[in-house]
């Protein structure tokens, strides 16, 4: 007897292609820029300000890039808009997406110019009270809704057939925590890039530490994930594609191998190395976006 | 308000295709893309072998993955039950296609829109039946209002076992089946759209 | 001045205005429509027709809107189809908007089949034709003027030119359809060349090798009746075909049979009635011209055993279906087609199988095997317009095709050997001057269309070669020159088919829209050249209009032809079924003056106008004058003294009984690498025109061979592989040049299939053509129409399917008349399979 395929395709082709596994795998990378530096900026390292505002136009350029991925991605992108200024629909999770979108990019502006005028009267008078209370209050509404564009995908994806995986236990976080991985890995990259800056120091053990502590759950994640798979039979040829099939070259090679082991040994064994934090940053985006990408495409 | 819906009498469609025509014309669908067909599968071994006739279509499912899928909602349900898509409000993300497991959506290049099956609305709003049910031969569709118990549809699905397409989907389809040979389960893994990938090229290697 | 063409014109319009304001319904919008995607809402004209994308004429009724045709549905009017119409008739659109369409006159520059042409205007067209044909009747060899012609709806328009013209050789294609079929039951019964059995009514359909459900000239009459009979009479079907059609898939069981076996397992079937006595022995002896006791004893050397060993179907499954058949009786009957006809032994096939509903006594029987004296309308209700011509005086020796005895035996029925006429005219047995060729694809749907290619391409065998069809095709190609014909929703018939109904009933095809471009239909054509031709041709056609013929054609008919427009159809309601015509009792009138043969019991008044012998009109039947049976003995034929003679007039053996005569290369085991070549038709397709319908052609594009899964193991093919058949002649010596060498070659791939014989390869005939536009072609032909504007067509990008594999069966199919009759056995071919390896 033949099990049938979970990955049921009622379409000759998946309805979302290359544009949309873009936006999904790159979704996360603002929303871990956001609380990746919102963490840091909490770590009372002398360069809190800046790191802030550094991860603000870090964000939003992300932010703006994934934009115009999923416009372009649309059949009629001219009416991109529909998707903030149509409420009818909120159980949709790309309305519920969008407008997220739209309204993180939002607030980032708010925040921006907010530190930008900061900048400017930094050496005049006090920066108001008031001010400062809004800008900590925009901040933490940043951080929530950063938090949800992290989680977001599972929801998008669990709703398509194309995308079985996306539909597991484990898929929430995988999303959440590739989020955080990618956002720690940018921030260690572009600190190692730059390398002269005031603080690189403390940012480096700082990012190198919440780096292993993300890739160690990320690996008991994934381990739960294979687990939960191992159960039913239509889950068990889902994660005999992964493990065996089409997709076990990504997996072991990019995942495991480039996303944790690298970046394991190279933030264990040398430590604040710049090119070693450069190496292990890079094998890090690369895993993460690979385990997105897989919940995207496995079994289609 | 009515709860529309359809019933197909597996036991006298002779595949004839002559309902997805209809629908080809009453929309003027695209080549390559379709609202209706009829679905052929060929079951069992010599001498025993026989094929089955399984037309199919948007099943306007009372729990519509489309529908909740949508995000600017264009995906709407009518008064009557009928899911529909609101050309002007399409943006073509396709939200909809890839959360209805019937294949029953595409997208209609020439409308920019995604398209599917509206129970013939415009059909229906004159009194009449929709394309596919009007062209059958054999009549062997009925449609109507699922509640009314007097209505033909309604008699007949209580006067016999009826099946869904993709039970296990849990989208509760307003097309039913009598399904006595129990087809439907051969078309689990399909899809309304035709697979243009199966022809056999006829060139030369 | 006015022309011929511009009065013409204006009585067209005429007419449709007039049938605008009085006949036709107007459905006003309801509601707001404006955002509904639909195209049938709003002020739609709904003009009644009739449809012939296929044969079955089906009442159709056309919505147009602005001079549109919108879409096609049934016309519930119609007795016969009801309401009802299949995916072709739904397609009509895609036909009559084909951007492929022919619409202006061509006549080619260069060789014949070059390719090259030059639209001309009609009057260029006509003067050519004209003077061709006049040259030929003037010189008093009328016959040298040939009309070939495919499906013709349009028979009266045809003959009236043609016997005006005074030309015999008429070729038609029945002898690649039906003949077998007709010449069985006009043995048999003589009322009719058709049995239409009352499926409505019955509770047991025995079908040997018909696919009522995807063609067959009944096809959705009978598919309607059909289901309506397993839904209220909970009927049951069987069906015997070597191939899984989608009738056989239908069944409620299918056995898949050796090719041409048919007639075997029928007689075994009575073998097994007559052993088991379930017969209705009363009505057989009654009835029929041969003993029960004597039938018994010629059926008793069929066993089932025998019919196993041949057939492949169970012996034990033989007699419990024999049983099951007889109890049902006599609301049982049998359905049978090219998948018993269509061979070298399709006669006795037919005959068997006809037979065997008499022995269970079904014969006209409510739920029983049935027909009708009327094959169309009732011609003698509703007369052709005088002045109607002679039949012509000289003679063709292609058309009566003597070699055959059986196809032109009965006076009604001349059924000419059409896959025989090109070879012998490239034999120069009769001399062909000019041939008109109509609404036909010889030269890629006639058996051995290769020798048609040939012969047609020939300047010297067939020195003028005019073509009309709505679409170029393998034919037009080599035409000289090329008429635009209007589709049949451009264009007038009087029209309709056998009544499944059993009541006759007559039917009207009109325009539902102008014709395109510059196309033209026969009514208008013939006309003008049989005036340009002269020589007192012209005076059969006086009527100035098509409306003003059928207004006369149509006026016994209340209401007349505004009737027929306005409704599409017209029945008698005084008729009633034709059940048991046969025990009618005679009035006294038609027994006034008449005289019985003491011997036989044979009512004789008056004499026959055609034969001149005296007329029979019926038997005495237990002291009482019924009008029996139209055959020579009054009595339903099972034992045919007349096929018998016919025979031995053409120095040919007939048995006067039913008989098995195996397919002489079907004997024995045939070789490794041997199967035989069956062909089929699938339900969106009839001849070449639907290959233009993009709707149709979606649906069924390609044609890879089917092989049963062990062959294909044996033979260590898999699916889709290449290979190589090669078709050998029969080796038969009642068969022209049937010396059993190897015949043509065609490379396809194939398709592995539970559903098809193992000793077959079934191919079907719809694809191969290489010219008709990329939709047609899959994609192969993209040239566009010489002399044509380019127009339009938004689908040409769109053929999803172009590349295909497409492949011409006809090609390779061999010429093989059955001995008896002439029918060409489509399905009785050897071929050898060979893998191409280099091919994968």
């Amino acid at each position: 007897m033949t099990v049938p395929h979970p990955a049921q395709a009622p379409l000759p082709e998946a309805a979302w292609g290359p544009l949309l596994a873009s936006y999904v795998v790159l979704v996360g990378l603002p929303s871990g820029v956001t609380l990746t530096t919102w963490w840091l900026g909490r770590q009372r390292l002398s360069e809190a300000a800046a790191i802030d505002r550094y991860g603000a136009w870090g964000a939003m350029g992300a932010l703006a890039l994934i934009s115009v991925l999923l416009i372009f991605d649309l059949g009629r992108p001219e009416r991109f808009y529909s998707m903030i200024t149509r409420f009818d629909n909120l159980g949709s999770p790309l309305a519920v997406g969008a407008k997220l979108i739209a309204a993180k990019m939002f607030l980032l502006a708010v925040l921006i110019y907010g530190f930008e005028r900061g900048r400017r009267s930094a050496n005049a008078a006090e920066p108001m009270a008031a001010g400062r209370k809004t800008g900590s209050v925009l901040a933490w509404v940043v951080v929530f809704i950063s938090f949800a564009l992290a989680v977001y995908p599972a929801s998008l994806l669990s709703r398509s057939w194309a995308s079985p995986l996306a539909d597991s236990s484990g898929s929430a976080l995988i999303f959440l925590i590739t989020a955080l991985l990618m956002g720690a890995a940018a921030v260690l990259l572009t600190v190692s890039v730059l390398g002269t800056v005031p603080g690189t120091r403390e940012l480096l053990h700082a990012g190198r530490r919440a780096l292993l502590l993300l890739l160690g759950c990320f690996a008991v994640t994934l381990l739960f994930e294979m687990l939960s798979l191992a159960g039913r039979a239509p889950d068990r040829l889902l994660a005999g594609e992964v493990l065996t099939g089409g997709s076990a070259a990504m997996f072991w090679g990019v995942v495991v191998a480039g996303g944790i082991a690298v970046p394991a040994v190279g933030l264990l064994f040398f430590r604040t190395h710049r090119k070693a934090v450069f190496v292990s940053a890079v094998a890090v985006l690369a895993g993460a976006a690979a385990t997105r990408y897989l919940l995207f495409a496995v079994g289609q | 308000m009515a709860r529309l819906g359809m019933l197909v009498d597996l036991n006298t469609c002779i595949g004839c295709h002559a309902c997805s025509v209809a629908c080809k014309a009453e929309f003027d669908v695209p080549l390559g893309v379709f609202r209706d067909t009829v679905k052929y599968v060929e079951h069992g071994s010599y001498p025993q072998a026989t094929r089955h006739f399984i037309p199919v279509l948007c099943n306007h499912c009372e729990d519509a993955p489309c529908l909740n899928a949508c995000p600017t909602g264009a995906v709407v349900r009518l008064e009557d039950g009928e899911v529909t898509i609101e050309e002007g409000d399409c943006n073509l993300n396709r939200a909809c296609m890839s959360a209805c497991p019937y294949g029953a959506i595409y997208v209609d290049v020439d409308k920019g829109a995604a398209q599917k099956c509206t129970f013939c609305t415009h059909r229906t709003a004159e009194g009449r039946q929709p394309a596919c049910v009007d062209a059958c031969p054999t009549n062997c569709r009925i449609f109507g209002d699922l509640d009314d118990a007097d209505s033909a549809i309604a008699k007949k699905a209580a006067a016999n076992d009826v099946a869904v397409w993709k039970e296990s989907e849990g989208t509760r389809p307003r097309v039913l089946y009598i399904d006595p040979r129990n087809a439907l389960s051969l078309i689990a893994d399909a899809g309304v759209q035709v697979d243009q990938s199966v022809d056999l090229p006829g060139e030369r290697a | 001045m006015l022309t011929r063409r511009d009065l013409l014109r204006i009585g067209m319009v005429t007419g449709a205005a007039a049938a605008g304001l009085g006949a036709i319904e107007i459905i006003g919008p309801v509601g707001d429509v404006s955002v509904d995607p639909g195209k049938t809402v709003g002020a739609v004209r709904k003009i009644p027709s009739m449809c012939q994308m296929c044969t079955t004429a089906c009442g159709i009724i056309a919505n147009v809107r602005d001079g549109r045709l919108l879409t096609i549905e049934g016309n519930p009017a119609d007795p016969n189809s009801q309401g009802s119409i299949c995916a072709k008739g739904v397609a009509g659109p895609s036909i009559l908007y084909d951007p492929n369409r022919l619409l202006h006159p061509l006549k080619r520059v260069g060789k014949r089949g070059e390719g090259r042409w030059r639209r001309i205007s009609w009057e260029e067209a006509y003067t050519e034709i004209a003077d061709r044909l006049r040259v030929i009747r003037q010189s008093g060899r009328p016959e040298e003027f040939a009309f070939q012609q495919g499906r013709n709806r349009s028979s009266d328009i045809v003959s009236r030119f043609l016997n005006a013209f005074g030309t015999p050789s008429a070729f038609n294609h029945r002898a690649l359809c039906s003949l077998n079929r007709r010449a069985a039951i006009l043995a048999t019964i003589g009322d009719s060349d058709w049995d239409l059995g009352d499926f409505e009514n019955s509770r047991y359909i025995l079908n040997f090798g018909c696919n009522w459900a995807e063609a067959h000239q009944g096809h959705i009459p009978v598919a309607i009746r059909m289901m309506r009979a397993r839904e209220r009479n909970n009927a049951k079907i069987v069906t015997f075909d070597a191939r899984l059609s989608n009738t056989a898939a239908l069944s409620d069981e299918w056995f898949c049979v050796k090719p041409g076996t048919d007639g075997l397992i029928a007689l075994a079937m009575a073998n097994v009635i007559c052993t088991e006595r379930l017969w209705d022995k009363e009505w057989f002896d009654t009835w029929s011209n041969y003993s029960a006791y004597d039938y018994a004893r010629h059926v008793r050397q069929y066993t089932p055993e025998r019919a196993e060993a041949e057939s492949g179907v169970p012996a034990e499954s033989i007699r419990r279906i024999a049983r099951e058949f007889a109890e049902a009786a006599p609301r049982c009957t049998t359905i049978c087609n090219r998948g018993s006809a269509a061979h070298r032994n399709g006669f006795y096939n037919d005959r068997a199988i006809t037979v065997l509903n008499a022995l269970v006594g079904n014969m006209g029987r409510v739920g029983g095997w049935c027909w009708h004296p009327q094959s169309a309308w009732d011609k003698k209700q509703i007369p052709e317009p005088a002045p109607v011509p002679d039949k012509p005086t000289a003679r063709s020796l292609i058309a009566e095709a003597k070699d055959w005895p059986l196809a032109n035996a009965w006076q009604n029925n001349k059924m000419r050997v059409g896959e025989i006429v090109y070879l012998w005219i490239k034999e120069r047995r009769q001399r062909i001057s000019a041939l008109m060729t109509y609404n036909c694809d010889q030269a890629w749907s006639w058996p051995e269309a290769s020798l048609v290619r040939e012969v047609l391409a020939d300047e010297e065998l067939v020195p003028f070669h005019v073509c009309i069809d709505v679409m170029p095709s393998e034919t037009s190609n080599l035409a000289d020159i090329v008429l635009p014909w209007t589709t049949y929703l451009e264009r007038w018939d009087i029209d309709s088919r056998p009544p499944q109904g059993l009541v006759d009933y007559v039917g009207l095809r009109q325009p539902v829209v102008g014709p395109l471009g510059e196309s033209k239909d026969l009514r208008e054509i013939f006309p003008e050249l049989a005036r340009r031709i002269g020589g007192g041709i012209e005076r059969y056609f006086p009527w100035r209009t098509e409306q003003e013929y059928f207004e006369e054609y149509f006026r016994p008919v209340p209401g007349g032809f505004a009737h027929m427009r306005t409704a599409g159809v017209w029945q008698d309601p005084a008729k009633t079924p034709n059940y048991a015509p046969y025990e009618r009792v005679l009035s006294e009138q038609e027994l006034r003056g008449s005289e019985t043969d003491e011997k036989t019991g044979i009512i004789y008044n008056g004499t026959d106008p055609k034969t001149g012998e005296r007329q029979a009109i019926g038997i005495m039947i237990g002291g009482v004058a019924r009008r029996g049976f139209s055959t020579p003995s009054r009595k339903l034929e099972v034992h045919s003294q007349f096929v018998a003679d016919k025979g031995s007039e053409a120095d040919k053996t007939i048995s006067p009984l039913p008989v098995y005569e195996q397919i002489p290369a079907h004997r024995g085991e045939l070789a490794e690498d041997q199967l035989i070549m069956i062909s089929f038709k699938w339900n969106v397709h009839n001849a070449h025109r639907t290959m233009q319908s993009k709707w149709l052609q979606e649906i069924v594009h390609t044609n890879p061979a089917w092989i049963n899964t062990a062959t294909a193991d044996r033979l260590g093919l898999r699916h889709g592989d290449w290979i190589e058949v090669t078709s050998f002649r029969p080796r038969d010596d009642q068969v022209p040049r049937g010396d059993g060498s190897r015949f043509g070659t065609l490379h396809t791939r194939v398709h592995v299939t539970e559903g098809v014989h193992p000793s077959v390869i079934a191919i079907s005939h719809n694809a191969g053509r290489t010219t008709g536009g990329p939709v047609a072609t899959n994609g192969r032909d993209r040239a566009g129409l010489p002399g044509h504007e380019p127009r339009p067509d938004r689908d040409a990008d769109q053929v999803w399917w172009a590349g295909s594999l497409s492949v011409p069966q006809n090609d390779i199919l061999p010429i093989y008349p059955d001995p008896v009759s002439g029918q060409q056995a489509y399905h009785d071919t050897i071929v050898s399979i060979r893998k191409i390896e280099d091919r994968a």
